[in-house]
């Protein structure tokens, strides 16, 4: 035991020699010393920062709330603004600046009238327009969206033009950031960013604009046409949304051809907008293209068909009461129950009572519903 | 008339307290719907104005709660809510929410708002 416990205290010694030498030893407690105080004191600098920057904003806010609460209360819209010359002070700081800025996007979220009014003319006032441009020039993608998100919430229309030709941009915030604030100063006429937009709008994207579109009132949009025939295929299925919402019964034979799209969300999207839209005719189109399609666009033509079906589609849907999918058997036999033909369905039951007896007892339970 | 305020936005918390202390109300201002639950107990007001999203507990909490409450349960309230919040606009009303505003709204159709709902409670 003695001996092997020497044996390793040797061979260990005259490693540690031959490597280590009380130079390098020496350096590298140096080195190792003075790395721990660096981080020390960086993570010191960093947190006094941190610490003045909170003092900072916190002076700010103190100072600010009131006094905007105030002006944007203002109930005379014709007085002159008069910035108190602390403040004047305070907005060379450009933490200060920015506080304010976005205090005032928040007010002007939640009010609307002379509130809203005062909230434009207070940010025009303070020279906070020309930060929102500067943002806009910006080379640096989240602060170019900053720019349009602030100059779109100011209502500062004429920006429209320079603001346009970012609905296409590369990057995805400031795309979507552009093509908001288009929507928002031009309602209707902004969806002409549509003509241009190579890239995809989002599912997200689309609901905000068609959310956004709500505020104004219905247009023609004798565009859609174009928009329906886009290479862009998120284009496409935002202009069949569009349809779909608007009720743009004129175009319907346009919408028929979004069925034989090579992209299936294309043709789901035309399938469930021609279920707002269509008739029996769109019925016939929906069986042709029933074959081709996949899983989950027949089920969404057979819900279709439910819709606007007739005694003259009987053969198609029994046929697919025949179907080897469950799923699909109960969505035939749905639309067969919705265009009256529950006794076609008793016959099939009585013919073959498993499983067609439980779906017939299963339609008409949800027809009484 | 005394009324309470919930809304989490601090800069719109004061300028609704603002307009309305101008107007001559008497104003509670909470900062979310624990401190207002806390401030309706104590404070008994005649009026309730609350926000729908809030930290610690919602809009529609404090109404379910307001509405239980054998003390409480006569209080108007008026929900503000934004876009997209049209069924829990709906489930507020089936709590026992009086009106409600939507964002981005006029101060002063909030006036005509709590004008309203007082004389309603002057006559009853």
């Amino acid at each position: 035991m003695n001996g092997t416990l020497l044996y390793f205290q040797s061979t260990f010694k005259t490693s540690f020699e031959e490597y280590i030498t009380p130079e390098l030893l020496l350096n590298g407690v140096l080195l190792f010393t003075s790395i721990t105080l660096s981080l020390v004191l960086f993570t010191y600098i960093y947190l006094g920062l941190k610490k003045k920057k909170f003092l900072v904003k916190d002076r700010i806010r103190k100072n600010l709330e009131l006094w905007i609460s105030h002006v944007i209360l203002e109930e005379d819209d014709e007085e002159v603004i008069r910035i108190p010359s602390k403040f004047i002070k305070i907005f060379r700081n450009p933490l200060a600046r920015q506080y304010a800025i976005d205090n005032l996007i928040i007010n002007k979220k939640a009010f609307s009238g002379m509130v809203a009014s005062n909230i434009r003319n207070l940010y025009q006032h303070l020279g906070f327009r020309k930060d929102s441009l500067r943002k806009l020039k910006s080379r640096t993608w989240y602060v170019q969206a900053k720019g349009i998100q602030e100059l779109s919430m100011m209502d500062q229309n004429d920006q429209l033009i320079r603001v346009y030709r970012l609905t296409n941009s590369k990057n995805e915030l400031v795309r979507t950031e552009a093509q908001t604030a288009i929507i928002q100063w031009a309602g209707f006429n902004g969806l002409r960013f549509l003509d241009v937009v190579s890239y995809a709008i989002s599912e997200w994207q689309q609901v905000q604009l068609l959310v956004q579109l709500k505020n104004f009132t219905p247009q023609d949009m004798p565009k859609l046409e174009r928009w329906l025939s886009s290479k862009n295929s998120t284009v496409i299925i935002f202009a069949l949304k569009l349809v779909e919402v608007y009720q743009q019964f004129g175009i319907r034979r346009k919408v028929e051809e979004c069925l034989l799209h090579q992209k299936e969300p294309v043709r789901r999207q035309a399938i469930n907008t021609l279920l707002k839209i269509g008739d029996e005719t769109s019925a016939e189109i929906l069986i042709r293209a029933y074959n081709d399609e996949d899983y989950a666009n027949k089920i969404s033509i057979l819900r279709a068909l439910a819709v606007f079906a007739n005694e003259t589609h009987f053969p198609f849907l029994v046929a697919e009461l025949s179907n080897s999918d469950d799923h699909i058997k109960l969505e035939a036999a749905r639309a067969l129950g919705a265009i009256g033909g529950v006794g076609v369905l008793d016959q099939k039951a009585a013919v073959q009572p498993e499983p067609y007896a439980l779906i017939a007892k299963h339609i008409k339970a949800e027809l009484l519903l | 008339m005394k009324i309470l305020i919930a809304e989490d936005e601090p800069l719109i918390l004061q300028t609704i307290e603002l307009k309305l202390k101008k107007e001559g109300y008497e104003v509670i201002a909470c900062v979310d719907g624990l401190d207002a639950l806390q401030k309706i107990d104590s404070e008994k007001p005649d009026l309730i104005i609350t926000d729908i999203m809030m930290p610690y507990m919602s809009g529609l909490e404090v109404i379910r709660k307001v509405k239980q409450d054998i003390h409480s349960k006569n209080i108007p309230v008026i929900v503000l809510s934004t876009m997209g919040q049209e069924n829990i606009v709906e489930e507020a009303f089936e709590l026992g929410a009086d009106d409600y505003l939507k964002k981005p709204f006029s101060l002063s159709e909030l006036s005509i708002r709590i004008k309203k709902i007082a004389r309603q409670s002057k006559l009853q």
